[in-house]
């Protein structure tokens, strides 16, 4: 069976494929499918060249675009740096946070604190 | 040589790897600032844009699981911000854009020649189509994407992917033969 003489939908479900098979990305199971319409129709031939036309100018096109100018990456690369810089901030503060809170608790471990009334501490030290 | 592999940079650029994100910046910037320059139609608009995509892929580094790949993940950063940046025009502004791409393909002075040049005409047509039509045709043709690709890049189903595709070649001929170049097709 001619892919012509496919039923209209599979027909047009070809049709639909060949973009992806011009520039090699279908699954290989519908890879399969296009080039067995393909072989078998030369229409659909056609349209498979009227594809690849598209796909030489769309990328023409494409490529013509100038690139970008450095100010995206210097724009990038100076908002990376302010976070690096801001994070550095907060490490540090963070840090700094940690070790005023380590030396407060050894401060306070340093200091009399309220002592336990003397029955208590008397019970304590019974064997 | 064999250079690094994407998802590789991706997890230095996770671990705050500056130099990491200047190769993953060289790799791509000028593919995704194409697909946003050719949605947006402003090359500052399409600049600033870059910028933010690359700066969320500095601060999201670490949740990119793989599941696609850079270049998809890129695209459809990429696509979001475009599509912000386009919210934030005013409408008159898309309105004048519309009109404008319109006067773009009326005939001019080179107009008699290009139409001996079908494939002048035909990046005419293609510059001329709507946004919607003008991104599927370069996520597949320029890209390089996979239905399943453009489907997670455009946030669509694969079959709407297909009809999408369908639809666009339709008006591309369609455009064409309006501007006297007949393919047979539609």
């Amino acid at each position: 069976m001619s892919a012509e003489d496919k039923e209209p939908d599979e027909r047009q479900a070809i049709e639909a494929l060949l973009p992806w098979h011009a520039t090699g990305t279908l699954r290989p199971r519908d890879a399969n499918r296009v080039e067995q319409a393909l072989a078998g129709d030369r229409e659909l031939g056609r349209q498979s060249d009227l594809v690849r036309e598209e796909l030489v100018e769309t990328i023409h096109l494409n490529e013509t675009l100038r690139p970008p100018s450095a100010r995206p990456m210097q724009r990038l690369f100076a908002a990376i740096d302010a976070e690096a810089r801001a994070t550095g901030h907060r490490r540090g503060l963070t840090w700094a946070a940690s070790y005023l809170s380590s030396r407060g608790t050894l401060l306070r471990a340093r200091l009399p604190g309220p002592q336990p009334p003397s029955q208590l501490r008397s019970w304590c030290k019974r064997p | 040589m064999r250079s690094t592999p994407d998802e590789v940079l991706i997890r230095r650029i996770a671990n705050g790897d500056r130099l990491a994100m200047q190769v993953l910046y060289a790799r791509y910037h000028v593919r995704v600032f194409r697909f946003v320059v050719r949605l947006v139609r402003d090359e500052a608009t399409a600049e600033d844009v870059i910028s933010e995509v690359f700066l969320d892929v500095w601060r999201q580094a670490g949740r990119f699981q793989g599941r696609s790949t850079v270049s998809t993940w890129l695209l459809a950063i990429a696509r979001f911000k475009a599509i912000s940046a386009l919210k934030r025009r005013r409408d008159e502004e898309l309105d004048e854009e519309a009109a404008a791409a319109i006067e773009e393909l009326s005939d001019n002075p080179a107009t008699a020649l290009e139409k001996k040049d079908t494939g002048a005409m035909l990046r005419k047509c293609l510059a001329g189509l709507s946004a919607e039509h003008r991104e599927v045709i370069d996520l597949v043709y320029y890209h390089e994407k996979s239905v399943e690709e453009v489907a997670e890049i455009v946030g669509i189903p694969e079959n709407t992917v297909k009809t999408r595709m369908f639809y666009a070649r339709k008006r591309l001929g369609e455009m064409l033969k309006s501007e006297g170049v007949e393919r047979g097709w539609p």
